[in-house]
């Protein structure tokens, strides 16, 4: 790191030194806190948030839960999927939030398929503490019952096929709920998409117009202070001869102060 | 040949080559040549004795020429048609990069300026860098046999008079950390701030003062100050600008350290100048700077660990063993550039274009 020709210094001594005294600062810990380069640093910065966040949340933000006093049907909770679903069942049944324990296992039963949601719904509602908040789900008890019949070896086997079979109308027409709302949903985000690469292109228009702006002021400022620099010049040599003249010999600086 | 004219885009108070012309002009006109100093512009009233306006009609076919160049100007066709003796001296362009981010007018007529060298290397048989980095450079851009024909750095230059007020100010016992260079990008005054603020850590009681002239309105002013800000460093740094010659002597004297953290410097006259105030240099290793610092001050080649490199300051500063080794090297380095020196190369490039005008 250190580069010298001093033929009398040596290199590695003197890189001992500086880690020393490194060290040394490190002990007397006076190390100032150091602040992070930001974008504001940037010259010429100006903040610049046009871009109207309020609709693209609007389109990404999931419906929010809401807690009812008289009860719900388990269709309020299975809207929900992943991580929003445990906590929603956890803030309705259990009208808390998931401990972090709760929520982990919950959410592994549901990544490996070992646990439905009527499953999870089914075990906050007939835990002990959900009998004691006794909050009424209604369609839950068919579902839980149903999914705990299929736990029960070979009998639940034949039951699963059996449901499935019965259910197979009702499986066709949600796919096909799946496809066009997927279908819609992924058309409603390319049009989100392109708003905002719209709003982004408005924005950076303006950013280069008032780039462009800004420069143009400053190349007249620059040519307005080459032209005053000459008579400014003279004015302070004009200054500077009174004061020798006096014999004040000091001229007070403002930069200096 | 008995007139050697000099030809610059301006004339400035304080500026490096400016001195240089103005000295150069001194020697021609003491051996015997009309010289005179022809420049675009020369507003200041402290140096407009020292140069004529620029007019074509004002040199002769056949007068010499020393041409100084720097980014392009109108006075450059003129030079590059002129079909008596001259010479190019370069004194390198600062690379567009640097002021990309911050002037990109700038950056552009910097980048045709340097780009221009190409097409000029063809129409000047005789050229010089005032460093073998510039010399080097011009190699490059096709030029033949450059000469290197340093910058003299006179301790005369000095009235020994510094502003009295200035030295009682800087006198108060804190470490004074100096540096002298316009603010530029190229200069990298943002690093110098951010080490200075590792400094502090060792010594709470020293100020940085960097000596440059600089634009208000300049970006990189801004960021400059912006930087200074962020580092709660307003009471410790002084951006001093454009200073008297008394003035900036009471900074040599009173300074402890010069220290640069500048990524692009052809010569750097302050470094020599330093010298002769027995203030020891370190310097980040770029460019010009280890031609320069020759067998003498101390170099840093990283910049990342700025703990290490204020804390190399922090010795150079304190420990007066290591103060007095470099010191002693600068000594003999800063003789290197008396102008006792430098002139009989002055007297060797004129030879040459002597020699090159009679061959034509």
């Amino acid at each position: 790191m250190i580069e010298t020709q001093i033929p009398d210094i040596n290199v590695d001594e003197l890189m001992e030194k500086v880690r020393a005294e490194v060290r040394e600062r490190k002990k007397r810990g006076a190390v100032p806190p150091r602040t992070v380069p930001h974008a504001s640093d940037a010259p010429g910065f100006r903040p610049y948030s046009k871009v109207d966040f309020s609709k693209i949340y609007g389109v990404w933000e999931p419906e929010l839960f809401q807690e009812k006093d008289e009860g719900y049907h388990i269709n309020d909770f299975l809207k929900y999927h992943d991580q929003q679903f445990v906590i929603n069942a956890y803030r309705g049944i259990l009208t808390r939030g998931p401990d972090s324990e709760g929520l982990n296992y919950f959410l592994k039963g549901l990544h490996t398929a070992k646990l439905t949601k009527a499953d999870i719904l089914g075990r906050l509602r007939y835990s002990p503490e959900g009998r004691a908040r006794n909050v009424k789900v209604r369609g839950l008890l068919l579902h839980f019952c149903v999914q705990s019949l299929f736990k029960i070896p070979i009998l639940g086997y034949f039951c699963r096929l059996m449901i499935s079979i019965l259910n197979l109308p009702t499986l066709v027409s949600n796919v096909q709920i799946i496809d066009s709302s997927s279908a819609a949903q992924f058309q409603q985000q390319g049009q989100t998409l392109r708003e905002l690469s719209k709003m982004f292109e408005n924005a950076m228009d303006e950013v280069i117009a008032s780039e462009r702006e800004w420069r143009a002021s400053l190349e007249q400022r620059l040519k307005d202070l080459e032209y005053r620099n000459l008579s400014r010049e003279t004015v302070r040599d004009d200054a500077s001869a009174r004061i020798r003249e006096s014999g004040a010999g000091e001229l007070e600086r403002h930069k200096f102060a | 040949m008995r007139k050697i004219h000099q030809v610059l885009p301006d004339l400035v108070y304080g500026d490096a080559i400016s001195n240089y012309a103005i000295e150069m002009k001194g020697y021609l006109r003491g051996h015997g040549y009309a010289s005179d100093i022809f420049a675009s512009r020369c507003y200041d009233a402290r140096v407009t004795h020292e140069a004529r306006i620029f007019k074509p009609d004002l040199i002769e076919e056949n007068d010499a020429i020393l041409y100084h160049h720097s980014i392009g100007s109108e006075i450059t066709p003129f030079v590059i048609e002129h079909t008596g003796p001259k010479c190019l001296i370069y004194h390198n362009i600062t690379p567009a990069r640097f002021f990309e981010p911050y002037r990109p007018d700038f950056a552009k007529k910097l980048a045709e300026g340097r780009s221009n060298l190409g097409e000029m290397a063809a129409r000047f048989a005789v050229c010089a860098g005032d460093s073998a980095y510039n010399a080097s450079e011009l190699k490059e851009w096709g030029f033949v046999n450059p000469f290197v024909l340093p910058i003299p750095v006179s301790p005369n230059k000095w009235s020994g008079s510094p502003d009295s007020g200035l030295m009682n100010r800087l006198g108060d016992g804190k470490t004074n950390i100096l540096f002298v260079g316009r603010i530029v990008p190229s200069k990298c005054l943002h690093d110098l701030v951010a080490a200075f603020s590792e400094y502090l850590s060792m010594d709470l009681d020293a100020r940085l003062i960097i000596v440059g002239e600089y634009l208000p309105d300049d970006p990189y002013y801004s960021h400059l100050v912006h930087t200074i800000q962020r580092h709660g460093l307003t009471d410790q740094v002084t951006l001093a600008g454009k200073v008297s010659d008394g003035e900036l002597e009471a900074c040599y004297r009173s300074a402890d350290l010069f220290w640069s953290m500048s990524e692009h410097e052809g010569f750097c006259v302050p470094v020599i100048e330093a010298m002769w105030f027995d203030v020891p240099v370190l310097a980040y290793r770029s460019s010009a700077i280890p031609e320069t610092l020759g067998e003498s001050g101390i170099m840093f080649t990283e910049k990342g660990d700025l703990a290490s490199v204020a804390a190399l300051a922090r010795l150079l500063v304190r420990d007066e063993e290591l103060r007095q080794v470099v010191l002693r090297a600068q000594t003999k380095r800063r003789s290197d550039f008396l102008p006792a020196a430098v002139w009989p190369r002055l007297d060797d490039l004129i030879q040459r274009m002597e020699e090159e005008f009679a061959s034509r």
